[in-house]
């Protein structure tokens, strides 16, 4: 059954929470994702999480990250893009 | 315009953690309708519970949408004092014992009188109301947030099992209709 109800889920606030942090969600849009955070504690620490998230990762420059830090990332992205059947041999 | 506005506690917009100062004028960008100060007429208050309440003014224009409204300016006036502990307790008991009757006639047989007999949300808690259907299943849920004092989940679940019962968005409304005037008695606002 799908209920009718003003506010978008949890499973649609995860996919929209990015264009919300950066401004970008359509007023109405917005106004469904925060319906939804007025009762939903679950979704409000995600977006906190994500809000923190960004800050910090504002804050990160190359230089910044250690290289060991560095060479794990790059060997992670060339695993997944193997992984996920990209075009790099 | 005189509206109103929930806020966390210390004045704190709950999802942008914006801090404001009672008295002082706070302006958004005028043509961003995103970022504009939000707040609610009485009928909207249900969708927005939070711990304190506020009178706000806003500046013209003022944006009317369906569950809000909106201005580029706006300022805190004042506290409304009567949303305290207890009003919030009464209301929460309110919107679980209406759920209790919305839900009465969809439980399955075998636990309408026991339910219908309950005299305290912690008697119902102790039948296993989920059991048997839908409207069942989120009279628990109510009953589960009611007593953990949580006036929005309590109100929000309250509604969505008025609306399951096949009166859709209309229902979901109608009962938030209904939260909206229980609040504004309880705290003697227009």
């Amino acid at each position: 059954m799908k209920l009718s109800v003003p506010d978008v889920s949890c499973r649609e606030l995860v996919e929209l929470v990015t264009e919300y942090l950066e401004a970008r969600l359509p007023v109405e849009e917005r106004t469904r994702f925060e319906l939804h955070l007025g009762y939903c504690d679950w979704c409000r620490t995600y977006l906190r999480q994500m809000r923190q998230v960004r800050d910090a990762a504002e804050e990160l420059t190359e230089e910044s990250i250690a290289p060991e830090a560095k060479s794990a990332l790059l060997a992670a992205f060339r695993d997944w893009k193997r992984g996920s059947g990209g075009d790099e041999p | 315009m005189i509206a109103l506005k929930f806020l966390a506690t210390g004045a704190v917009a709950p999802y942008t953690g914006f801090r404001w100062s009672p008295g002082e004028w706070v302006t958004a960008p005028a043509d961003r309708a995103d970022a504009w100060i939000h707040a609610c007429r009485a009928a909207d208050l249900p969708y927005w519970l939070d711990e304190e309440l506020w009178r706000v003014e806003l500046d013209a224009p003022v944006h009317e949408a369906r569950y809000q409204i909106a201005s580029p300016r706006g300022r805190l006036l004042e506290r409304v004092e009567a949303w305290d502990g207890s009003v919030a307790r009464a209301f929460t008991n309110a919107c679980a014992w209406r759920a209790r009757d919305v839900a009465l006639p969809q439980l399955a047989p075998a636990l309408r009188d026991g339910v219908a007999r309950a005299a305290s949300l912690d008697a119902i808690r102790e039948i296993d109301v989920a059991r048997g259907s839908l409207a069942g299943a989120y009279l628990a849920d109510v009953v589960k947030w009611a007593l953990q004092g949580r006036p929005a989940m309590t109100s929000y679940v309250g509604a969505v099992l008025a609306s399951s019962s096949g009166g859709g968005l209309a229902a979901f409304e109608a009962e938030r209709a209904w939260q909206a005037r229980w609040l504004a008695e309880g705290l003697r606002i227009e």
